[in-house]
């Protein structure tokens, strides 16, 4: 773990092709930690992370034969295996049902799970900045995985508008990368 | 031709990275990319800054997770040690040559050679397996994009029919309402139930209604306008109020929800019965 060892982005995937011990070793040191925010931001739940953590890894470990250089770079696509994990798990109806005990339980017992303040971390400072009605799409959007023509029926709005302001919303969003 | 730079400005690259575009948006993406090289810029650019954005800040998994993560897989890493340990054991066979009878040193060399080729025979094998897997579990989520598309298409044709044959139904009564002066290429035509008296719109021509706003449809009774309903989010034919008798048809463009009288500046269509 402390050896200073540094891998481009070619050379990892080479080796985790090859099913390389030491380079998925190096892929966990160096990508956990931001896969893991991700799903944090959408899934506040220590545990429950962490668990979607390593679903995620193992995917990613399993798959790396489908990963294609030409359409993006490494980052990205664990970047979208990691947050479709996460929605997967908050769309799920045993999620929901889960989230509803808790409150329930929350009111009774006091709030003692480990929870993140899911609005400290990954992009989520930035989005807060965004305007009332650009927040409200990336939130629909990016974390809670609603599609394009779901959000048009629950904000009543057309597809088309739906579209454009969720784009530039996310304009907006990128200028506020640090 | 295509205005590559209003298509990288339209947000369009944001999207497809993070994930948030459609696969038809992003598979149009994928291709635009190989013909142009400032969109290919744009999107390593936005990739690239994604992830110094996601590299920094970030919150560390506790460590048990590596632990338990490197437990489950142990049995998929390549195994890379053997040959080492090998390399010592075939020189000790030759080194004690003299002392082991000669038929029992091919026995050892070819049971060597059977071991090593079933290994790697094996290991082939695994690594074909694991790829088989995953192609499966392409073609299976393939398969079931494709089955959700399917049903929205049947839907929309199912949709489309049905106001098919509304619009040739001979108690409906079609009322087109042409575009108001300065607005002539604008059009709209209200089916009306002369049954039921329901009230169906159809935009045949009225440019998208701008954020926070909503096209109100107007029936002209006595010489009054009376609401008829907003203009949501539906395809094709619009089912809007019920309305029993009327002289004339309107369409403007109000508050999203609608107002209780007509703002006539902005008023698009028009068209009595």
């Amino acid at each position: 773990m402390g050896d200073e060892k540094k891998y481009g982005e070619n050379e990892l995937v080479m080796l985790l092709k090859q099913r390389d011990r030491e380079g998925f070793s190096y892929m966990y040191d160096n990508y956990s930690a931001a896969l893991y925010t991700v799903i944090l931001s959408i899934i506040p739940d220590r545990e429950q992370a962490n668990d979607i953590l390593q679903e995620v890894f193992i995917k990613i470990w399993r798959q790396v034969e489908l990963y294609d250089e030409s359409k993006g770079r490494l980052y990205t696509w664990m970047i979208q295996i990691a947050r479709n994990a996460a929605i997967d798990v908050v769309r799920s109806t045993k999620y929901k049902q889960s989230q509803k005990n808790q409150e329930i339980d929350e009111s009774v017992y006091g709030n003692e799970t480990e929870e993140f303040n899911p609005d400290k971390i990954g992009l989520r400072p930035m989005v807060h900045k965004l305007r009332h009605e650009h927040r409200e799409l990336v939130e629909l959007s990016y974390y809670q995985g609603f599609t394009h023509e779901e959000i048009a029926r629950t904000l009543n709005l057309p597809l088309g508008t739906v579209k454009t302001r969720l784009r530039s919303a996310l304009i907006q969003l990128r200028t506020l990368f640090k | 031709m295509m205005n590559i730079e209003e298509y990288i400005a339209s947000g369009i690259v944001e999207s497809v990275v993070l994930g948030l575009a459609s696969p038809a948006e992003a598979e149009e993406m994928m291709l635009l990319r190989k013909q142009y090289p400032q969109l290919d810029k744009a999107i390593i650019d936005f990739e690239q800054s994604l992830e110094q954005q996601g590299l920094r800040g970030a919150v560390s998994p506790p460590k048990q997770v590596k632990a338990e993560l490197f437990n489950k897989l142990e049995h998929e890493f390549a195994k890379k040690p053997m040959e080492q340990v090998e390399q010592p054991e075939t020189e000790k066979i030759f080194m004690a040559g003299p002392v082991i009878p000669r038929f029992w040193k091919y026995v050892a060399a070819a049971a060597l050679i059977l071991f090593i080729a079933n290994t790697i025979g094996s290991y082939v094998l695994y690594n074909k397996y694991t790829e088989l897997n995953s192609a499966y579990s392409l073609l299976q989520n393939n398969y079931l994009d494709l089955q959700e598309q399917n049903k929205s298409e049947k839907e929309r044709f199912i949709t489309m029919y049905r106001d098919m044959q509304m619009m040739q139904d001979s108690l409906m009564a079609v009322v087109k309402m042409k575009g108001v002066a300065g607005k002539e290429s604008n059009l709209a035509t209200v089916y009306w139930d002369t049954r039921t008296k329901d009230v169906y719109l159809f935009s045949n021509n009225l440019p998208p209604a701008e954020p926070g706003k909503q096209y109100q449809l107007w029936a002209m009774v006595d010489g009054k306008p009376v609401d008829a309903g907003v203009i949501g989010n539906c395809e094709g034919l619009c089912k809007l109020k019920n309305i029993p008798s009327a002289q004339a048809f309107a369409v403007t463009l109000e508050k999203a929800g609608g107002s209780p009288v007509p703002t006539m500046s902005s008023l698009y269509v028009m068209g009595s019965i």
